[in-house]
C-alpha cells in the first residue's frame, strides 16, 4: 500500500522549496536535541504537500528553517533558486514578505488592523499594490467580502483562519507554509478551511506546504513527507485517510 | 501566600526593575536634596565653628531690625567701649570687627563678584589680636589709610599679588589701596563665594561704615573663668546708655550658624518641594506600571482565584509586591541621591556659589524621610490595581488577551467633568476676590478631573494626533496610530506626567510674558529719561549717594536722580493691636531725592505730593493704607537701623506700580545716618540738544571709574526690568526639566511593558515581513503620538488656566491676558523629540524580538 521511492532530484524549475542536509541541533552538551538530522527534502510547485510525524519529530523546526524564521545548524535551504543561508535578516524579510506566505495554529491576525488591512499587510509592508483583480477574486473564495472592515476579535475562529489563508494568498508567494492551520477549529471549519486550501492549489495554481497531525485534513494533499526523529520516514502520493492511519499505525510499529 | 509572594516577585525581576527605575527616580531627588541641605549645613557649623575658635565673647548693639528675609542689621557701635572692654579681668585680647558692603575691582576694571543676586561682597577689619576672625596667609597686615588684605580666593581670582594696587568700591566712594598681605578664614580661603577687603581698623570704619564706629566686638579671655562670666564681667563693665549686649562665644557661633542655615534653606526647602511635585508625578509612572503589569497578570491571577485563592489574597499577594518594591526602590533612590547631592554641588560651583563641603552629611533621618515618601506612595499606587486584582473573575483565566478593561466610561466622564466644573467654579470664585487658596483648590481640582476624564479623551485625541502619521508612515504609522488609541488608561496614565508637567508651564509663562509686558507698559509710561545707571543688590550696597550727585552734575546731563532702598521700622503709635514681638519686623522703604525726581521718574503718586515729603514725610503704598487704616496725615515713627526714631507723617498715597516697595521716604531722613544708604536705581536724562551717544560715554566713564553699575538705554532698562520675570520662569523651566526626566522614564517603562505584552504580535509582523526598521517606526510613532496627547492636553489646559489665573490676579483690571506663543511651541517641539527619545531603547527591544518564539508561544 505505501509508496516509498528514492529521494526526488531537486530542481528549481519545479521545486518551489527545498532542503539539503538539513541539520537543526538544540542546546550543546548532555542536552543537545537534533530537532532535523540530515534532512533532504523538496516542495513541487503547484502542489499541496503535508508533513506529518509523531509530536517532537521536528515538523515545526523543518518548517520554520525553510520559511526562513529560523536557521540550520547545518545543511542548506532554498525558496526557488536562493540559498537562505547567504541572505542577512533584511533581506530574509523581505523574502518573507515577497515570497513565502505564513498560516498559523492561531494569533495569525494582528488585532489593530481590520480583516482587509490584514489580508494586504504584506503588500503594505512592501509598499506595494498588489494584483487588485487577485485579491477581488482571493477574497470572494473565502467569502468574507461583508466582513472586510471588522477587527478580528469580531470573527470567529474559522474566519479568522481564512482571514489568515488569504493573507498569505494576496501577495501571490512562491509558497505558503501552514503549521496545523486546523488545529484549532471545529471539524466543519475545519473542512471549510481544507477545502480553500485545496482549491487555492487547484484552481488558483498555489504551492502549500502543510504541518497536521489529522489524518483527514492530511488527505486534502497531493503528498505527504513523513518525519520522524527528525529524519525523513516516509512519503505518500494521493493520500487517503484510511491510507494515512494505516501507514501511522505501521510507523508507530 | 506570602512565601508565594515573595516567590512570584522575584520571578518577574524584569519588572520589578522597571517598577523600582521610576521609585528610584522619585526618590533619588528627594534623598539627594535632603543630603545636599545636611552637607551644606555641616559645612557651615564647622566652619563657623573654626572661625569663632578663639572668640570667647562679643559684644554689639541691642538696636537692630529684622529684614524681610531672615537676616537682621544692627547698628553700629563706638569704638571707643572696646578700651572699657580691654581693662576687664580675664580678657586678654579684644578687636572691633566690621561686615559691610565693598566690591573689589578687577584688574579689567570690572568688579570681582556679581552684581548682586550672587555671594555678597565684603569689606572688614584685618588685625594682630587673637580673637581677630582673619590668619595671615601671606605679606603682613594692613597699617594706615592705604593699606589692604584680600582674603585668599579674592586674590587668586583676580591675579592680585601682594605689592598690586587695588581699586575698591565702598559706601564712601571708589579708592585706591597698596595689597600687603594675604589672609584666609578658617579653614578655606572664603566661605560661599564671597569676596573681602581687610582693612586696620580706623580706615574700615572711616571707609566703610562711620569713622569711629565698627560692627561688633571679638574678645579672647584668658581661660581662667568660663565664657558666661567673662561675658557677664564685659556686660557690667559696659555703660547702658550704650545698648550694648555680650553673648559668649557659644552663643554667637549658633546664631551665625542659624542665620546661615536660614538662607540657604530657603534654597534647599525649595528644592525639596520641587521633589515632593517630582514624586508626585512619578507616582503617576509607578501607579502606570502596576496598573500595565496586574492587567498582564490577569489570567495569573484568575488562576490562582480559581484554584481557591480568596480576594483578600490576591490583593495582598500585590500590596507586598508592592511595598517590597518601595523599600528597594526608596533604598536604592537614596543612593542615587547621594550621587545626585554631588551633581547638584558640582552644578552651583560651575554657577559661581562656590559652596564649600566637607565630606558628605549622610543622616539618617533624610534615609527615614526617604523611605516613609517612597513606600508611602508605592503602596498607595499599588492600591487600586491591587484592589482590581483581587476582583478578576475566576473564569478570566480561560480568556486570552488581559489588557485594562476599558471600565465604566460615562461614570468616569462624569465624575471627571464634575471635579473639572467645581475647579472652574472655585477658580473663577478666586477671580471675583476669593482667597487665593481657592484658587490653589480649583487648580487641584481641575487637573484631578483631567485626569480622571483621560482615559475617555486619549483614545479620540490619539486617533486624531494619529492621523498624519498614519498619512506619512504608511502600515508603520497605521499601527503606531492603533497601538496608541488600544489602551486608552494606559495611554492617558503614560501621558499624564507630560500633561502636569506642560500644563504648569504653560499656566507659569502664560501668566510671566503677561506680567512681563504689564511690566513694560508701567515702566514704559513712568520713565521719561534716557538712561539707567543699575546695580541688583538691593539692601545692600549699591551706588554711592555721591556717584548719583556727580552724574547730575556731568556736561550733557540736564536731570539725574536716585533711587535705593534701606531698612526700617515702621510703627503706628496708635495701633494697639500689633503684636509686639513682631514690632522688631523691618520694612523695605524706598528712597527718592524729591528734589530730582520729578519730571524723569513718575512712581505713581496718587495722593499728596512730592514735594511735600522733606526729613519728616513717608509715602504710603494704597493697600497697606487702607488695610492699616492709615491716611494723609497720620503720624507715625520710623525706626532706622542705628536707632533713630524719626516722628514722621504720611504725606501721600502711591499706587505701587512703580515704587519697588509699600514706603517711600526722602534720602533726607537717612543723611544723618551712620550706616549709609546706596542708590539702586541712577534714572538720567540728557540735556536738550546734546549728542546721546557722548552723554552715555561720559557716564559711562564716571561709572566704571567707580566700578559699579550697569549703565542701560531707557529700552534696556525697561527690558531688564520686564527680564526680572525670566529668573522666575528658569525656576519653572527647572521644574519642566525634572518632570520631562520623569515623562520620559515613563514612556520608557510602558513601551518595555507594551513591546514584551505584544511580542507576538511583533514576532507575527516580522514573520509576514515587517523590516526592523518599520518595526521601530511603529514604537518610535506610538510614543510620539502619546508624548504629544499629554503636551496637546496640557497646553490646552495650561492655556485655561493662565487665562483664569490672570483675571484672578488682575484685580484692578491692569493685567491682561497674552498667550505665550513661542513658549507653546516650543514645549510641542520638546515633547515631540522627547517621544522620540524615549522610543529609542524600546523599539531596539522590539526589534530584538525572536520570531520562531513569539509565534510558537500558545
Ligand atoms: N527552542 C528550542 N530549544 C530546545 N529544543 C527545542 C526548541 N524548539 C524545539 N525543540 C525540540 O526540537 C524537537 C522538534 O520540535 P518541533 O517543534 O519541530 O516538533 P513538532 O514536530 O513540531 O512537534 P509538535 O507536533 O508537538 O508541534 C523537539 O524535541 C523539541 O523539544
Ligand atoms: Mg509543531
Amino acid at each position: 500500500m505505501t509508496s516509498l521511492p528514492p529521494p526526488t532530484t531537486t530542481n528549481s524549475n519545479t521545486h518551489a522549496a527545498h532542503a539539503r542536509g538539513a541539520t537543526k541541533i538544540y542546546g550543546t552538551g548532555d542536552s543537545e536535541v537534533h530537532a532535523l538530522e540530515h534532512v533532504d527534502v523538496a516542495f513541487e510547485r503547484g502542489r499541496f504537500t503535508a508533513i506529518m510525524g509523531p509530536s517532537g519529530s521536528g515538523k515545526s523546526t523543518l518548517m520554520h528553517c525553510i520559511a526562513g524564521l529560523d536557521s540550520l545548524t547545518s545543511g542548506s535551504v532554498y525558496i526557488g533558486d536562493t540559498d537562505l543561508s547567504q541572505l542577512n535578516d533584511k533581506s530574509l524579510t523581505q523574502l518573507r514578505r515577497d515570497k513565502v506566505g505564513f498560516i498559523f495554529q492561531a494569533f495569525n491576525l494582528i488585532p489593530t488592523l481590520t480583516a482587509y488591512e490584514n489580508i494586504v499587510l504584506p503588500l503594505t509592508l512592501g509598499k506595494k499594490k498588489g494584483d487588485e483583480t487577485w485579491i477581488n477574486r482571493v477574497i470572494d473564495t473565502i467569502n468574507l467580502r461583508d466582513r472586510l472592515t471588522h477587527r478580528p476579535s469580531e470573527l470567529s475562529g474559522g474566519q479568522q483562519q481564512r482571514v489568515a489563508i488569504a493573507r498569505a494568498l494576496a501577495s501571490q508567494p512562491d509558497i505558503i507554509f501552514a503549521d496545523e492551520p486546523t488545529g484549532n477549529l471545529d471539524s466543519k471549519t475545519g473542512t471549510e478551511v481544507l477545502t480553500f486550501m485545496r482549491r487555492a492549489v487547484s484552481d488558483l495554481g498555489q504551492t502549500i506546504v502543510m504541518v497536521t497531525h489529522d489524518a483527514t485534513a492530511a488527505s486534502y494533499a497531493d503528498r505527504i513527507v513523513f518525519l520522524a526523529d527528525g529524519k525523513v520516514a516516509g512519503e505518500m502520493f494521493q493520500p487517503t485517510a484510511q491510507k494515512v492511519l494505516d501507514y501511522l499505525k505501521h510507523l508507530g510499529e | 501566600m506570602l512565601k508565594l509572594a515573595l516567590k512570584m516577585t522575584w520571578a518577574r525581576k524584569g519588572r520589578l526593575v522597571l517598577t523600582s527605575m521610576a521609585i528610584i527616580l522619585g526618590t533619588g531627588f528627594l534623598s539627594g536634596t535632603f543630603v545636599f541641605r545636611d552637607t551644606i549645613n555641616q559645612t557651615f557649623d564647622r566652619l563657623f565653628a573654626d572661625v569663632f575658635r578663639d572668640v570667647d565673647a562679643y559684644v554689639r548693639s541691642t538696636t537692630f531690625i529684622e529684614l524681610d528675609f531672615g537676616g537682621e542689621q544692627r547698628a553700629g557701635i563706638p569704638i571707643s567701649a572696646l578700651d572699657t572692654v580691654r581693662q576687664v579681668e580675664g580678657v586678654v585680647s579684644a578687636a572691633g570687627d566690621i561686615q559691610q558692603f565693598a566690591r573689589v575691582i578687577g584688574k579689567d576694571g570690572t568688579p570681582l563678584g556679581s552684581d548682586g543676586g550672587g555671594p555678597p561682597t565684603f569689606g572688614g577689619i584685618a588685625t594682630f589680636e587673637t580673637a581677630g576672625l582673619w590668619q595671615i596667609d601671606e605679606g603682613r597686615l594692613p597699617v594706615g589709610a592705604t593699606e589692604m588684605m584680600l582674603d585668599r580666593a579674592t586674590a587668586d581670582n583676580g591675579e592680585f599679588v601682594v605689592g598690586d594696587t587695588v581699586r575698591v568700591v565702598a559706601a564712601k566712594g571708589a579708592r585706591q589701596f597698596t595689597l600687603v598681605g594675604i589672609a584666609s578664614y578658617g579653614d578655606i580661603s572664603s566661605p560661599g563665594g564671597s569676596t573681602f577687603a581687610l582693612f586696620d581698623q580706623p580706615t574700615a570704619s572711616e571707609f566703610l561704615l562711620e569713622p569711629g564706629f565698627v560692627d561688633a566686638f571679638l574678645i579672647a579671655g584668658d581661660g581662667s573663668v568660663s565664657d558666661e562670666v567673662l561675658a557677664d564681667r564685659i556686660d557690667a563693665a559696659l555703660a547702658d546708655d550704650l545698648k550694648l549686649e555680650t553673648l559668649t562665644g557659644a552663643e554667637i557661633t549658633a546664631e551665625v550658624q542659624g542665620q546661615i542655615k536660614d538662607v540657604l534653606n530657603i534654597f534647599s526647602t525649595f528644592l525639596i518641594v520641587f521633589s515632593y511635585i517630582a514624586l508626585g508625578i512619578g507616582s503617576f509612572v509607578i501607579y502606570n506600571v502596576f496598573s500595565i503589569t496586574a492587567a498582564q497578570r490577569q489570567r495569573e491571577n484568575a488562576l490562582l482565584r480559581a484554584i481557591g485563592a480568596n480576594r483578600r489574597q490576591v490583593s495582598r499577594a500585590m500590596l507586598v509586591e508592592g511595598t517590597l518594591m518601595g523599600v528597594v526602590g526608596s533604598l536604592l533612590g537614596f543612593a542615587v541621591g547621594i550621587a545626585l547631592s554631588q551633581l547638584l554641588n558640582a552644578l552651583l560651583k560651575a554657577t559661581g556659589f562656590e559652596v564649600p563641603t566637607t565630606g558628605l552629611a549622610i543622616k539618617p533621618g533624610s534615609l527615614v524621610n526617604t523611605l516613609i515618601a517612597g513606600v508611602s506612595v508605592t503602596v498607595l499606587a499599588a492600591w487600586l490595581p491591587a484592589r482590581r486584582a483581587g476582583r478578576v473573575p475566576p473564569l478570566a483565566a480561560l480568556r486570552d488577551t488581559a489588557l485594562d478593561s476599558a471600565g465604566n466610561l460615562k461614570r468616569r466622564v462624569s465624575i471627571g467633568l464634575v471635579l473639572v466644573a467645581l475647579g472652574a467654579v472655585a477658580m473663577v470664585a478666586a477671580s471675583n476676590d476669593a482667597p487665593i487658596q481657592v484658587l490653589g483648590l480649583g487648580v487641584l481640582g481641575v487637573f484631578a478631573g483631567v485626569l480622571v476624564l483621560g482615559p475617555a479623551i486619549a483614545r479620540p485625541v490619539a486617533l486624531a494626533l494619529g492621523t498624519p502619521v498614519a498619512a506619512l508612515r504608511g502600515v508603520s504609522g497605521t499601527m503606531a496610530r492603533q497601538n496608541a488609541a488600544r489602551n486608552p488608561k494606559r495611554t492617558s496614565r503614560t501621558a499624564a506626567p507630560v500633561l502636569l508637567g506642560v500644563a504648569l508651564v504653560t499656566a507659569f509663562t502664560a501668566l510671566a510674558v503677561s506680567i512681563r509686558s504689564e511690566i513694560r507698559d508701567t515702566f514704559g509710561d513712568a520713565f521719561s529719561g534716557d538712561f539707567a545707571l543699575t546695580v541688583d543688590s538691593q539692601g545692600s550696597g549699591g551706588i554711592p549717594l555721591s556717584l548719583t550727585d556727580q552724574i547730575a552734575g556731568l556736561d550733557g546731563v540736564a536731570q539725574a536722580t536716585g533711587v535705593g532702598f534701606t531698612s526700617v521700622r515702621i510703627v503706628d503709635p496708635n495701633d494697639t493691636t500689633l503684636d509686639p514681638s513682631a514690632s522688631m519686623r523691618g520694612n523695605f522703604v524706598q528712597t527718592i531725592n524729591p528734589d530730582t525726581i520729578d519730571g524723569l521718574f513718575d512712581i505713581g503718586v496718587v495722593e499728596g505730593t512730592l514735594s511735600s515729603l522733606g526729613r519728616d514725610g513717608i509715602l504710603v503704598e494704597q493697600d497697606r493704607a487702607t488695610e492699616r487704616g492709615w491716611k494723609i496725615g497720620t503720624r507715625l515713627q520710623v525706626i532706622r537701623i542705628d536707632g533713630a526714631v524719626i516722628d514722621a507723617e504720611v504725606r501721600g498715597l502711591v499706587s505701587g506700580d512703580t515704587s519697588f516697595a509699600n514706603y517711600v521716604a526722602s534720602r533726607e531722613m537717612f543723611a544723618d545716618a551712620p550706616t549709609p544708604i546706596f542708590d539702586s536705581f541712577v534714572y538720567i536724562k540728557a540735556a536738550e540738544g546734546a549728542v546721546l551717544d557722548d552723554v552715555e560715554a561720559r557716564i559711562a566713564a564716571i561709572s566704571s571709574d567707580a566700578g559699579i553699575g550697569t549703565l542701560q538705554s531707557k529700552e534696556g532698562f525697561i527690558d531688564a526690568q520686564a527680564a526680572q520675570i525670566n529668573q522666575i520662569l528658569g525656576l519653572i523651566y527647572g521644574l519642566l526639566g525634572l518632570s520631562i526626566i520623569i515623562a520620559i522614564v515613563g514612556i520608557v517603562i510602558t513601551l518595555l511593558l507594551s513591546v514584551f505584552e505584544r511580542r507576538r504580535e511583533i514576532g507575527l509582523l516580522r514573520a509576514v515581513g515587517m523590516t526592523r526598521a518599520q518595526v521601530r517606526t511603529t514604537v518610535r510613532w506610538e510614543s510620539v503620538i502619546t508624548s504629544l496627547l499629554g503636551a496637546v492636553t496640557g497646553v490646552v489646559l495650561g492655556i485655561v488656566m493662565g487665562v483664569v489665573v490672570v483675571a484672578a490676579l488682575a484685580d484692578d483690571g491692569g493685567l491682561t491676558f497674552r498667550l505665550p506663543v513661542t513658549g507653546t511651541i516650543t514645549i510641542v517641539v520638546i515633547s515631540f523629540i522627547l517621544g522620540v527619545v524615549a522610543a529609542i531603547y524600546p523599539a531596539w527591544r522590539a526589534t530584538k524580538v525572536n520570531v520562531v518564539e513569539a509565534i510558537s508561544t500558545t
